[in-house]
């Protein structure tokens, strides 16, 4: 560290090294005792060289931009998920929902229920190549003949 | 050195941090970007060298925030300090991401091999300026995840035996030992790479 950074980080954090937060703290701490040419004991020394050897740049700026960002998309999320199962919480929302779908149900039987159902030699005559109508219609008697 | 002492429970530190997660328990970003600039470099340091992964490290710090985030409300002060439980996240999390690689590394969808947290180690040993840290980062990494992660929480945390130990959640003693053993195995293993390096040197003249 160099008098410049720790001039810097004095600004930062107070005139009491003993108050910055670690690991600010442990550099500002080595940096005074090499100040005043302290002989540390062997396991803080130790210590120091770890924590000199795990040094590398960091910028807590884009840190706080990268967090507070998911922490948005999180929120987002979490709001159309709550939205969905708000609605399903709703009891005006759910019943009308149910009533629909009883409704296309019902809708959806008696449509099929209107149609003429041809039966097994019908289909299997317009596999082959003759008209669906056709057998259809001789089915209920009105056709024409077929060759 | 910073005392482990010196930063005990009620400093002016340890309140501020847990006045600011108190704000963030109240959804005050403010706070939590406070927090942030307080311990994000600490997180950072202590999961690079723990994972020796840069970019793991960033996404384990990201986490840690995240989850401050939403579980600051958890957080009892009286159970212990704001910094503890941030470190204790980090170390959840490493251990988690550690897992993660090597099964995806099992299954062949990763390589194992660490990525540098940095550059340096390879440049200061070219350079032979910095061989005393760069042989420092070569026996950390070496370590068994434990010991390295008992000696970080120590030297860049700053933390004493007892927050090691709540951090690592095992008792004091084992924490004790943890660093005993792994101050051991890093003073071997510098003491070996210097000899080689002596040799190498009277070999050379």
């Amino acid at each position: 560290m160099t008098d410049q950074e720790f001039e810097r980080l004095q600004r930062r954090f107070g005139a009491d090294v003993s108050a910055w937060p670690a690991p600010y703290r442990q550099e500002g701490q080595s940096h005074l005792a090499r100040d005043a040419a302290d002989a540390p004991d062997s396991d803080a020394a130790l210590d120091a060289m770890i924590l000199a050897a795990s040094e590398m740049p960091t910028d807590e700026r884009a840190l706080t931009r990268d967090v507070l960002a998911r922490i948005g998309n999180d929120r987002r999320s979490g709001a159309i998920g709550a939205g969905i199962w708000g609605m399903w919480t709703m009891p005006a929302a759910a019943s009308a929902f149910a009533a629909m779908l009883v409704v296309a149900t019902i809708a959806g039987y008696a449509v099929a229920e209107s149609g003429a159902d041809p039966d097994d030699d019908a289909l299997l005559a317009y596999a082959l190549g003759g008209g669906l109508g056709n057998e259809m219609l001789d089915e209920t008697g009105g056709g024409e003949e077929q060759l | 050195m910073g005392g482990a002492g010196a930063q005990a429970g009620g400093t002016p530190d340890g309140r501020e941090d847990d006045r600011l997660l108190q704000r963030v328990a109240a959804g005050d970003q403010a706070a939590l970007a406070r927090i942030i600039d307080r311990h994000g470099r600490g997180l950072r340091l202590f999961a690079a060298r723990l994972l020796g992964n840069s970019g793991d490290a960033e996404d384990v710090v990201q986490d840690v925030f995240v989850a401050a985030w939403k579980q600051a409300a958890r957080f009892d002060p009286a159970k212990g300090r704001a910094s503890t439980w941030l470190y204790r996240i980090a170390a959840n999390r490493c251990i988690d991401m550690r897992r993660r690689r090597s099964f995806r590394a099992f299954i062949g969808l990763d390589a194992l091999a660490d990525e540098p947290a940095d550059d340096a180690p390879a440049a200061d040993m070219r350079l032979g300026a910095r061989q005393e840290l760069a042989s420092v980062r070569v026996g950390l990494a070496a370590l068994p995840e434990r010991q390295r992660m008992a000696l970080l929480l120590r030297a860049v945390a700053d933390m004493d035996v007892p927050q090691i130990a709540e951090v690592m959640g095992t008792s004091a003693g084992s924490a004790e030992q943890l660093l005993v053993r792994g101050r051991r195995a890093l003073r071997q293993h510098m003491a070996s790479t210097e000899q080689t390096g002596d040799n190498r040197q009277g070999s050379m003249s």
